[in-house]
């Protein structure tokens, strides 16, 4: 089956701000946005920073989609996706009268709302952050008639979104597709992720010998995808394949060998028809954790040997959105190959991952950034590998 | 005209548990909906069942009775899918995780590990060693006939050989208001196979299949019961599943949402 789809929008919000534009900025500079937390009280867990959108910026998106005080990721996740169906030429209505769906990527949806009728006693609680309803609820507010469901996948759930919707598009199911993936932080997650003691007390080290857990993050981005792009619409990249895997050895910790992974790299590359050398960046997962970048460095080096290419994680910087990531992070895989620059991997100061690794400190330009093959792995064993392709709407 | 065919189904709901060969009712004095027992559902062993949550216990019990062979040590299934379709999710853990927070001694990473609905996924390769594409969504009522859908549909684009498609809603109060427990597992081939189909989703178009039974079997009404409880419409050895919720059945036209 063909995987090739086009990507003729995209928008994100994380805690290094608004829009792709000023997050690649602000990343190309070192900034960090894992900081003290603004949200959540400090000594509480086992850390106190946090990669937090800004408050005035919540409260922007909470304007922006009239989304209410316990609705953060409705704000984040309808704003993003509107802005993207608000960009396309044509804008909303294109989408509105074309047959458009939308996946919804997410881990925990709106768990805030739970948090409080947990902490309520008494009788039966409404299922209100059901994730399906969720994804409807940004559906029906950008009026899409076409398929809506919600992804659920852990940590690759993002990736996983993705590829739903070029599934969807491939077998004629819908037109147009919005994928959004979405997160936000709630002490639901700084209270598990702290009882594994998977946190890291200052911001994360991607692939440092001295990483010591990975830091939360949050926040939305959002793709627009379609097979046959209008000679309008601006191609920023492409879907070229993709590779789903599962370790089937352990519930939250992944595999000692990265098999897994590799395969799911092996598939993707295979779906595209694309060989490991004529991969120019590979956005990693990397998420700090002791063994998810051992893991992750094992599988790479399995595919790409000793003569790969340059490899990032941005959640030194951005920290981990769980469900949102997959779509974050291709939203700036799009813009390094736009740009025809690898982003630094901020934190790493002495690599130590068991393997050797060509994780960047400074940003790289290339003369040429055509392919990018983003990798996660999330608890319940599950690998995703997606290869983007430069669009020829790109500089 | 392209043909799935589905070989194996296997139901835990509350009346009873069983595949396409044999089904148990539970006993007239059980709860309703019963506490599951791994004793009770199987002969098999299987040591982790009973630190599960209630969504993973379901799934696992449904797949189970399906009754595929125990894989042998460093035997993988690379070429299987894995998807699950589910609606509330792991609403009931979720819950007890919340509660656990405000707990002396503090949140539980033992119920967090089962606080997302794919840990059941991941339950279920590790039984099945299943090594192959796993998808796990929501969208509403619907999700499990969604499942069986997005199933055939992985095999349809050739992204697997066979499918474990399973919905699955297992919930008990004060996370629900009445318990629920749902859950059926269809075990879906492409290509030749040894198992003689129970039933086979023929393709004509790629927004529609007409399913049709070899013969009347509860797990597969129950999938359809599953499927469309909340229309309480009947149930028929002969349906067409539509894309992406619609159940076409010989009389009339139910969207299941």
């Amino acid at each position: 089956m063909s995987s090739h789809c086009a990507i003729v929008g995209m928008d994100l919000v994380a805690a290094l701000g608004d829009g792709p534009d000023a997050v690649w900025a602000r990343l190309l500079r070192g900034e960090c946005g894992i900081r003290p937390a603004t949200r959540f009280p400090h000594g509480k867990y086992t850390t106190d920073v946090v990669g937090e959108v800004p408050a005035a910026l919540l409260d922007a998106l909470r304007a922006e989609t009239g989304a209410d005080e316990s609705s953060p990721a409705y704000a984040m996740a309808a704003a993003i996706a509107g802005r993207v169906a608000r960009g396309v030429p044509g804008g909303q209505a294109r989408l509105a009268g074309a047959h458009t769906g939308l996946v919804l990527a997410t881990t925990k949806g709106e768990i805030g709302q739970l948090e409080r009728l947990a902490a309520s006693p008494g009788g039966p609680v409404d299922p209100c952050h059901n994730v399906g309803a969720l994804a409807r609820d940004v559906a029906e507010a950008l009026e899409l008639s076409g398929p809506v469901l919600c992804v659920s996948n852990a940590c690759v759930s993002g990736l996983v979104a993705i590829v739903q919707a070029a599934r969807l598009l491939h077998r004629g199911d819908a037109e147009l597709m919005l994928v959004v993936g979405v997160d936000v932080l709630a002490d639901f997650m700084l209270a598990g992720f702290s009882a594994f003691n998977a946190l890291s007390p200052t911001p994360c080290r991607p692939y440092d010998a001295a990483r010591d857990g990975l830091s939360l993050g949050e926040g939305a981005g959002s793709l627009l995808l379609c097979l046959e792009p209008r000679p309008d619409d601006p191609v920023l990249g492409e879907v070229g394949g993709w590779g789903i895997t599962n370790d089937a050895c352990h519930i939250t910790a992944p595999s000692r060998t990265g098999e897994g992974l590799a395969a799911a790299i092996r598939a993707a590359l295979g779906a595209a028809g694309l060989r490991a050398d004529q991969v120019d960046y590979i956005n990693g997962h990397g998420t700090a954790t002791v063994y998810n970048d051992a893991m992750e460095a094992r599988a790479i080096h399995a595919v790409f040997g000793d003569d790969m290419p340059p490899l990032a994680s941005v959640k030194g910087t951005l920290g981990h959105t769980l469900g949102a990531a997959g779509v974050l992070e291709a939203a700036l895989s799009l813009v390094a190959m736009r740009e025809r620059t690898v982003p630094a991997s901020i934190g790493l100061e002495t690599l130590g991952v068991g393997v050797p690794l060509r994780v960047l400190r400074e940003p790289l330009e290339l003369p040429r950034l055509d392919h990018v093959v983003s990798i996660k792995s999330g608890f319940g064993g599950v690998n995703a590998a997606l290869v983007l392709r430069r669009g020829a709407g790109s500089r | 005209m392209i043909h799935i065919a589905i070989t194996a189904c296997g139901c835990v709901d509350d009346e009873g548990f069983g595949s396409a060969r044999v089904w148990t009712a539970w006993p007239q004095d059980a709860a309703t909906p019963p506490r599951l027992r791994w004793s009770t559902l199987s002969q098999r062993p299987f040591d982790r069942f009973g630190r599960l949550d209630l969504l993973c216990k379901a799934a696992v019990a449904a797949a189970e009775m399906l009754e595929l062979p125990v894989p042998e040590p460093g035997e993988s299934r690379p070429d299987t899918a894995l998807v699950l379709g589910t609606d509330l999710g792991c609403i009931d853990v979720d819950l007890r995780f919340c509660r656990s927070m405000a707990e002396e001694g503090g949140a539980s990473p033992k119920l967090f590990s089962y606080t997302l609905p794919s840990t059941a996924l991941g339950e279920l390769a590790i039984r099945h060693q299943v090594t192959g594409p796993n998808l796990c969504l929501s969208a509403g009522p619907g999700s499990g006939l969604l499942a069986l859908w997005e199933g055939a549909k992985l095999l349809l684009a050739g992204e697997a050989r066979c499918c474990i498609a399973i919905g699955a809603e297992a919930a008990a109060p004060p996370a629900v208001p009445e318990p629920i427990l749902r859950a059926c597992a269809f075990l879906l081939d492409r290509g030749p196979t040894d198992r003689e189909p129970l039933a086979t989703l023929s393709f004509a178009r790629d927004d529609e299949a007409l399913c049709r039974a070899t013969r009347p079997d509860r797990p597969l009404r129950c999938l359809f019961r599953f499927a469309t409880r909340r229309d309480g419409i009947h149930t028929s050895p002969a349906l067409y599943l539509k894309a992406p919720r619609t159940l076409v059945c010989r009389e009339a036209l139910v969207v299941a949402r």
